[in-house]
């Protein structure tokens, strides 16, 4: 595992969602009830990206074309598309979000 | 309820629409045989990518595919591609195909979609004339959009300005030719056509409102567009989006009720006993308190085979909620929910110059319709308190300085 910085836990609120970048991947972090989530930001249907989407019980659903995530797990639950969200593993060490983006990805964006 | 093994569903129609209805019927527990006779050849894929990234080559139509061949594998579901179905016998449950043979079945459900409308003209037959509606169509257009081609579009509505942003993103010189004084004509306010029509400016588009075509000319292909007031419009190709009519041919031999598509209630069930109509070809009797609506959109086909699959389940319908609909130009998405009245009272939230902003349709202080232009997150939440009919009023809606999410919870 390789654990990138993302962002400080100062800056996600409960309920919100937020763009990064991290190891030249586009990142959605995500924070509700108190534990925070990772994933691709990218939707798998169109281009677009989930951080401009909206955030509630746990699903992030697309701005664009309404597909909604399960952001725990990336199952789609409705919407034009049936391929997945990747989700990253996240830790939190102290002020600091951790975010393990798997390597493959890394060498696919680059 | 558990069905019989040996009953069949045979839907006619291989689309999003039949598809899905596909699916729903095994998520739903369906033990029996599900067959699909389509006369498509493409395994059933869904139509909104056509006028857009399969247009701009940045998609294949087979991106959009609904149920591919493993989808049928492990659902258990038979596909017959590229067969037409000639005739329903709805009194011997059964129909006949084209290649002669006959087809039984328990359920029947509809869902041979739409076509498109063509120009009454008899030029329309002359070689680059071209209307969009299959991913053959999609893929004839998209091989002749190269730079520099003049392509003029017949009718300045969503799937006439869809395709004109795309031809304009691939280097075409695009003309777009609307007979009423506005684009997008029925659907949207005065105020928001003209928003769309500036972008369509902006990139160079030469867009003509209350133009009427008189001819097309050439010989074998098309030259020009002669319009009713003597100007001549120079074209390469011609694509026309002048709208659609239903499928609904087979229905009506078979002597069913149809008015341009099949009537059917909520359930998306016909007036014979076990057949179901579902997507473009079905006609509402009643949807969200209108009468007689026929919606072509991608909602409609996902929500109206959920349904038939509900009803041959033997489940209880759910009430229908505000139509959805989504069109995506140059970057810019706009989404509506709900239907649009010229009575009703217009609120703007934001600026219409803005890169994003809302309208609503107030009657009486119940939102009617909404507008929402690179505003899609807003979409569920304004849709909730729609289908609720929670009252609001003008000023709340308009006022910016509160979150529309904030104002538009829905009281439990």
């Amino acid at each position: 595992m390789t654990w990138h910085f993302a962002e400080y836990t100062r800056h996600l609120q409960e309920g919100a969602v937020l763009n990064v970048t991290v190891a030249d991947v586009p990142v959605a972090l995500y924070r509700f009830d108190g534990d925070i989530f990772a994933s691709h930001n990218i939707c798998t249907h169109a281009y677009a990206c989930l951080s401009d989407g909206y955030l509630e019980d746990g699903v992030i659903e697309c701005p664009l074309h309404q597909a909604r995530f399960d952001v725990r797990t990336g199952k789609v639950l409705s919407g034009p598309t049936r391929i997945a969200l990747s989700v990253y593993p996240v830790k939190v060490n102290g002020e600091e979000i951790l975010v393990d983006i798997p390597s493959d990805t890394v060498a696919a964006t680059q | 309820m558990v069905n019989k093994i040996n009953e069949r569903v045979l839907i006619v129609g291989g689309g999003q629409a039949g598809a899905r209805t596909a699916l729903a019927l095994r998520d739903h527990g369906w033990q029996g045989d599900i067959l699909i006779a389509g006369d498509e050849t493409e395994y059933p894929y869904e139509r909104p990518p056509l006028s857009k990234s399969v247009l701009m080559g940045q998609e294949d139509p087979a991106d959009a595919t609904v149920l591919s061949n493993a989808d049928c594998i492990s659902n258990g579901i038979e596909l017959m591609r590229g067969e037409a179905v000639a005739a329903l016998d709805l009194d011997r449950n059964r129909v006949r195909m084209s290649s002669g043979a006959q087809l039984g079945f328990s359920h029947l459900v509809i869902a041979t979609g739409s076509r498109a409308r063509k120009m009454s003209l008899p030029e329309a037959q002359l070689d680059g004339v071209f209307t969009l509606r299959t991913a053959r169509d999609a893929m004839a257009v998209r091989s002749r959009l190269q730079p520099g081609v003049r392509v003029a579009i017949v009718g300045g509505g969503f799937i006439g300005l869809e395709v004109a942003a795309s031809a304009c993103e691939m280097g075409c010189s695009v003309t777009v030719i609307e007979v009423h004084h506005h684009l997008l004509g029925r659907v949207v306010t005065p105020t928001i056509a003209a928003v769309v029509e500036r972008l369509h400016l902006a990139k160079g588009i030469d867009v003509r409102t209350n133009a009427r075509i008189e001819a097309i000319e050439g010989l074998d292909s098309v030259r020009r567009l002669r319009l009713a007031d003597g100007s001549a419009i120079e074209a390469d190709m011609v694509i026309v989006g002048v709208g659609a009519l239903a499928n609904d041919g087979l229905a009506i031999a078979a002597g069913m009720p149809c008015c341009d598509g099949i009537l059917v209630d909520e359930g998306a069930r016909t007036s014979a006993d076990g057949v179901f109509a579902v997507g473009d070809v079905a006609r509402h009797v009643s949807l969200w308190g209108a009468r007689g609506v026929r919606l072509e959109s991608w909602e409609n086909a996902e929500l109206q085979s959920a349904a038939a699959a509900r009803s041959i389940m033997g489940h209880s319908s759910v009430p229908g909620a505000a139509p959805w609909f989504w069109t995506d130009q140059f970057g810019g998405n706009l989404q509506m929910l709900g239907y649009p009245n010229p009575l009703h009272e217009v609120v703007v939230r934001g600026s219409l110059d803005d890169d994003s902003w809302c309208v609503f349709m107030l009657d009486c202080e119940r939102i009617a319709a909404a507008y929402l232009w690179n505003a899609g997150r807003e979409r569920s939440g304004v849709a909730r308190f729609m289908n609720a009919g929670a009252p609001v009023s003008a000023e709340q809606l308009a006022d910016r300085e509160r979150p529309l999410r904030n104002l538009l919870k829905v009281p439990s």
